[in-house]
């Protein structure tokens, strides 16, 4: 509890919530934005398909389609929570920090633990701040684009966003874990941000022109799994529709989330610190 | 009452042995100085009794604890590590507050802190702006945050104005005559002399010196310089000193004993009744720079 509440010190700062909150938001927002004007006749392509059939006015008009936009580019969020955590562990190897944190609170384990409830309590606020910007927006832009947004507040419009919330947070952490562990092993924001965003963005796909059964396990599928709701689902950034299913994809999320804290506890519990 | 105790402790970096079957024992209060040439192992001591690193082989205790288990004492340590780290965008003050939070150390103690060593209208300011010797005493701050019993110190005058050094070197003897433990290392000799009541000295991973300053400069004095009017005369003031049980060698036509300073006053009087008259009798007390070179043959100045 300490740990999280000293980590939160940081996080709270001014620079830290309008970087990483501020490009959650923005994001969202932008890709929002063009939903809604597309679905209004300005016929943006968002997904690099067809726009016209994938976003409209009567998809948004639907009771989640309040979280359809975020939901589609959910993957963003995930980058972006990526270089939060990357940059927050390779960092206090960088600024040497890690030394008089260590003299502070010597239970290493403890001090992981906090660290990283306070950065996925961040990322949590964040989707969660992402979510009402982007419902708000939405609801002020739907008049204008000929969305009814009536069914948004149902109780299936409202499951939709709970379940929008829980999915885009978990989609987020998983490459923000994977991408703490080998901050924590490279002690290297730079190396950790590029390793993890390559292998999300691009490395993962390409992969997988070769090796097909990586779409049905790889981490980034899984997170655009989850992000999107499992199979059947819209592709995430403009990526194809994923095939693993939801229950699926929570279960190989919590996998990599739970590998990727145990590696990041044993190499930091063992290893000295000389520098 | 042990604050630190040291037995057989070792550390290699793969084939280098950094530190070498290191064994002190340091009382509890006071200042004890911790010096050694460059790439001696002070460093890696001071690690180790942090819980940064493991030792390789050997033990040590910290406060009646292992540091094999650095949770059961280290609340009690306050600790700065080679150059202080902290985050630069965060001001002083808010530094403090993340390591208070960490440490559950209370919040009031973060201005008190600040003031003690001088930086209580500064910390309202980023650390980025900080001179080094700013950074220095905020380092300082930081292992004074938990009122410990055990403050362990790397080069804590490092970047310091002599104004500085002379505050920082007063608030360690402070603390120490406090009951408070202060274990410092420092590049700067004649600082470790004026502010450490012991002294534990290392060379080649090993200790060479550990003890009182007193005993160490006494070990070191080779210090009463005399010499007769007439040259003839030298022997025989030689003669004195040996019968006295004490050695002595010949320098451009003086002497000099190896002996304590108080013993100068009965040179002079033997020497007067053995009709010898002395145109020089000085009585020189050693310093911690010569006795550092003489115990690690080291002629080179400074140290890590």
């Amino acid at each position: 509890m300490r740990a999280f509440r000293s980590e939160w010190v940081k996080l709270s700062r001014r620079n830290t919530l309008l970087g990483f909150g501020g490009a959650m938001v923005g994001f969202a927002l932008l890709f929002t934005i063009l939903a809604f004007v597309n679905a209004g006749g300005g016929n943006v392509d968002l997904d690099g398909g067809e726009a016209k059939d994938f976003v409209t006015a009567a998809v948004l008009s639907l009771p989640e389609g309040s979280v359809f936009a975020i939901t589609s580019v959910g993957g963003f969020l995930g980058i972006i929570a990526l270089a939060l955590f990357a940059s927050n562990l390779a960092g206090e190897f960088n600024k040497g920090t890690i030394r008089m944190l260590f003299v502070t609170e010597p239970n290493r384990l403890k001090l992981l633990a906090g660290k990283i409830a306070a950065l996925v309590s961040f990322v949590a606020v964040g989707v969660a701040a992402t979510l009402a910007a982007t419902i708000g927006v939405g609801a002020l832009l739907a008049p204008g684009s000929g969305v009814e947004t009536a069914a948004w507040w149902t109780s299936d419009g409202l499951a939709a966003i709970g379940s929008a919330y829980l999915n885009l947070t978990g989609a987020a952490l998983v490459p923000a874990l994977i991408a703490g562990t080998i901050a924590v092993i490279t002690r290297s924001s730079a190396i950790a941000i590029a390793v993890g965003a390559a292998w999300f963005i691009l490395g993962e796909m390409l992969l997988g022109t070769f090796w097909d059964s990586l779409a049905e396990w790889g981490p980034a599928a899984v997170t655009n799994a989850l992000a999107v709701g499992g199979a059947g689902g819209a592709g995430t950034m403009g990526g194809a529709a994923p095939v693993i299913a939801y229950g699926t994809a929570a279960l190989l999320a919590i996998g990599y989330g739970v590998l990727s804290l145990a590696i990041s506890g044993t190499v930091l519990a063992r290893r000295d610190v000389t520098s | 009452m042990t604050s630190i105790r040291t037995n057989g402790l070792t550390k290699d970096f793969g084939e280098l042995r950094a530190v070498d079957n290191i064994n002190m024992d340091l009382p509890r209060g006071g200042v004890a100085g911790f010096v050694g040439p460059n790439g001696s192992g002070k460093s890696t001591t001071i690690r180790m009794l942090l819980g940064l690193i493991n030792p390789t082989s050997g033990e040590a205790e910290v406060l009646g604890q292992s540091i094999k288990n650095p949770s059961a004492y280290l609340h009690r340590v306050g600790g700065l590590i080679e150059a202080p780290a902290f985050y630069p965008s965060l001001t002083g003050e808010e530094n403090l507050r993340v390591f208070a939070a960490l440490g559950g150390f209370a919040r009031g103690r973060i201005a008190e802190m600040l003031d003690v060593v001088g930086l209580g209208d500064r910390g309202g300011d980023k650390y980025k702006s900080y001179s080094l010797g700013m950074k220095q005493r905020l380092g300082i701050a930081l292992a004074l945050l938990p009122d410990p019993d055990l403050l362990v110190l790397d080069e804590p005058t490092n970047g310091l104005d002599p104004q500085g050094i002379v505050e920082i070197r007063s608030l360690l003897m402070e603390l120490g005559a406090s009951g408070k433990t202060v274990f410092v290392s420092s590049h700067l000799l004649a600082e470790i002399q004026a502010a450490c009541d012991s002294i534990v000295m290392i060379d080649h991973g090993g200790v060479v010196f550990g003890g009182t300053m007193v005993d160490l400069l006494n070990r070191n004095s080779p210090t009463i310089r005399a010499a007769a009017e007439n040259d003839t005369d030298t022997v025989r003031l030689i003669e004195l000193a040996t019968n006295a049980g004490y050695t002595s060698t010949r320098v451009n036509g003086a002497i000099e004993i190896d002996a304590p300073s108080v013993w100068a006053p009965d040179l002079n009087r033997l020497a007067w009744q053995a009709g010898i008259t002395l145109k020089e009798l000085q009585a020189t007390s050693a310093d911690l720079e010569q006795a550092f070179f003489a115990m690690t043959g080291n002629n080179k100045t400074g140290t890590e």
